[in-house]
């Protein structure tokens, strides 16, 4: 039996230890490999925050995603309201998912106590509500009415100064969107209903390929790509953390896929070929 | 290295070992795991909408603000289940299946066409790239890859005139090679998101659980 048939019939759980074992390698031992910075998709979000918005804007962030997504748009939340706290903007962050609303609260929190970000002044979390579309759509009239007049933990709105400002889901009151998408509900409701307002979004790397024309057509001004966005944001607020860490895992495993598909494909090759002669 | 002494921390941890374990043979572990984890979906699902959608309905606007109208909805919404109650009755659910419709078709109908037209306008490019005076040779280049795959792919979709003709054959046939690439890229993507939600569980294995800096 030949190198390529016994490669062509291994039995592929040694290759799922193989790779859980070789990322497991640079967790431990970073390389250090460089993060290049995405011109396109990455930096008109750092340069809109830095240089765009006027101080004190404030911004609804939307965590329209569920625990599977959270590997890739945790990082790329804790970055950005690292980024909007140091400018000295304002967050309301909402959820279209029901669960995103505790994820997101839940890496917010951490990343406010770590600045001393200040809960109800700096920003408050005003989570779901069952409603779908109709009720992103009544945000725009009333949004304390469309939310209840209370926040995730049910404290009313008039406790929260920062609430104040916040009245009607509009231009004027809302200088922007970030949206972290993993699917539907999600960027659509804000590209088609609230076109009058900037939007950007961070998105799982599988939803990339689909959302690209939306950012070629202007309809979103920037694209954070899983993981690897969150690690060029991280390196772009000059903070790198969790997603600069494992992006030396990331590289290494695609090497591996790759090296695992040309090898494949030459033993194809060699095998058709014997095949035919 | 100090492991994690929080319960609630070994028990994902165990679950997400549990799952894994699927990789090499399947086993009681996983299949436990995954019937709780349907179990608790489907708990979490019917609690979510008792909680935040018929209670503050009931409670909240109907006794609380006497919204009548909203008598009104739950009628319609219990009209749903007539087609399990009886055959007799079943022709009553096609009212609020109807009303869903018609509201879901005029909401949809009103903003929905502008997204894809901005796209559309898009689409179209100019083939000869010029800014300031200079001619941008890079640019000039991706615009007529993007009109020549967004041309040859839709020609492979355009069933009107025969794929034998040797132009729609051709485009059709270099249309095929630009959906290719297309899948590809979402194809690596996926396989970056695969990646990304393993390491995000090995981290959480190696330092939430067992304690590991890193």
């Amino acid at each position: 039996m030949s190198f390529w048939e016994r490669f062509e019939g291994m039995d592929p759980r040694y290759m799922y230890v193989f790779l859980a074992l070789a990322l497991l390698i640079p967790v431990f031992r970073p390389v250090g490999m460089p993060i290049a910075i995405d011109h396109a998709f990455t930096q008109p979000m750092f340069d809109w925050i830095e240089r765009e918005l006027r101080p004190d804007s404030l911004l609804i962030l939307d965590t329209a995603y569920s625990p599977g997504a959270a590997a890739e748009l945790d990082p790329q939340l804790a970055a950005i309201f690292r980024h909007l706290m140091r400018r000295g903007h304002k967050v309301v962050l909402i959820s279209q998912w029901e669960l995103g609303a505790r994820l997101g609260t839940t890496v917010v929190r951490r990343v406010a106590d770590a600045v001393g970000a200040e809960y109800g002044v700096d920003w408050v979390s005003v989570g779901w509500r069952e409603g779908g579309l109709p009720w992103m759509r009544s945000l725009q009239d009333d949004f304390w009415a469309g939310m209840g007049g209370v926040d995730i933990d049910g404290v009313p709105f008039e406790r929260l100064p920062l609430m104040q400002r916040l009245r009607a889901f509009r231009p004027g009151q809302v200088d922007g969107i970030i949206c972290f998408v993993t699917g539907s509900p999600g960027a659509p409701t804000y590209i088609t209903w609230f076109p009058e307002i900037r939007l950007h979004l961070g998105a799982t790397a599988v939803m990339v390929p689909g959302l690209t024309p939306q950012l070629v057509a202007g309809q979103t001004r920037s694209l954070l790509t899983g993981l690897r966005g969150a690690a060029e944001y991280e390196v772009l607020i000059g903070e790198p953390g969790r997603a600069v860490k494992l992006m030396d895992a990331q590289s290494l495993g695609h090497l591996i896929i790759m090296a695992l598909i040309i090898l494949s494909n030459i033993g194809y090759a060699i095998r058709t070929r014997q095949g035919a002669t | 290295m100090a492991v994690s002494t929080n319960p609630q921390v070994w028990v994902i941890a165990l679950t997400t070992l549990a799952v894994y374990s699927y990789l090499w043979k399947d086993n009681w572990a996983y299949r436990v795991v995954e019937h709780v984890f349907l179990a608790m979906s489907v708990a979490h699902a019917v609690v979510l909408t008792w909680d935040t959608g018929i209670l503050p309905r009931v409670r909240t606007d109907i006794i609380g603000r006497g919204a009548w109208p909203f008598v009104v909805a739950g009628v319609l919404g219990l009209l749903m289940y007539t087609r399990l109650a009886s055959p007799k009755w079943s022709w009553l659910s096609r009212y609020p299946v109807g009303l869903a419709v018609g509201y879901g078709v005029g909401f949809t109908m009103a903003m929905s066409p502008r997204p894809w037209m901005i796209q559309l306008r898009d689409s179209f490019r100019s083939l000869w790239v010029v800014r300031g005076g200079v001619f941008q040779a890079q640019a000039t280049f991706n615009q007529w890859v993007f009109v020549i795959f967004l041309m040859t792919t839709l020609s492979y979709f355009f069933f009107t005139v025969s794929h034998q003709n040797k132009l729609v054959k051709g485009s059709a046939y270099l249309g095929r090679y630009a959906i290719m690439v297309g899948l590809g890229a979402a194809f690596g993507n996926a396989v970056i998101g695969r990646i990304s939600l393993f390491l995000g569980r090995l981290q959480f294995l190696l330092m939430d659980w067992l304690g590991f800096v890193i």
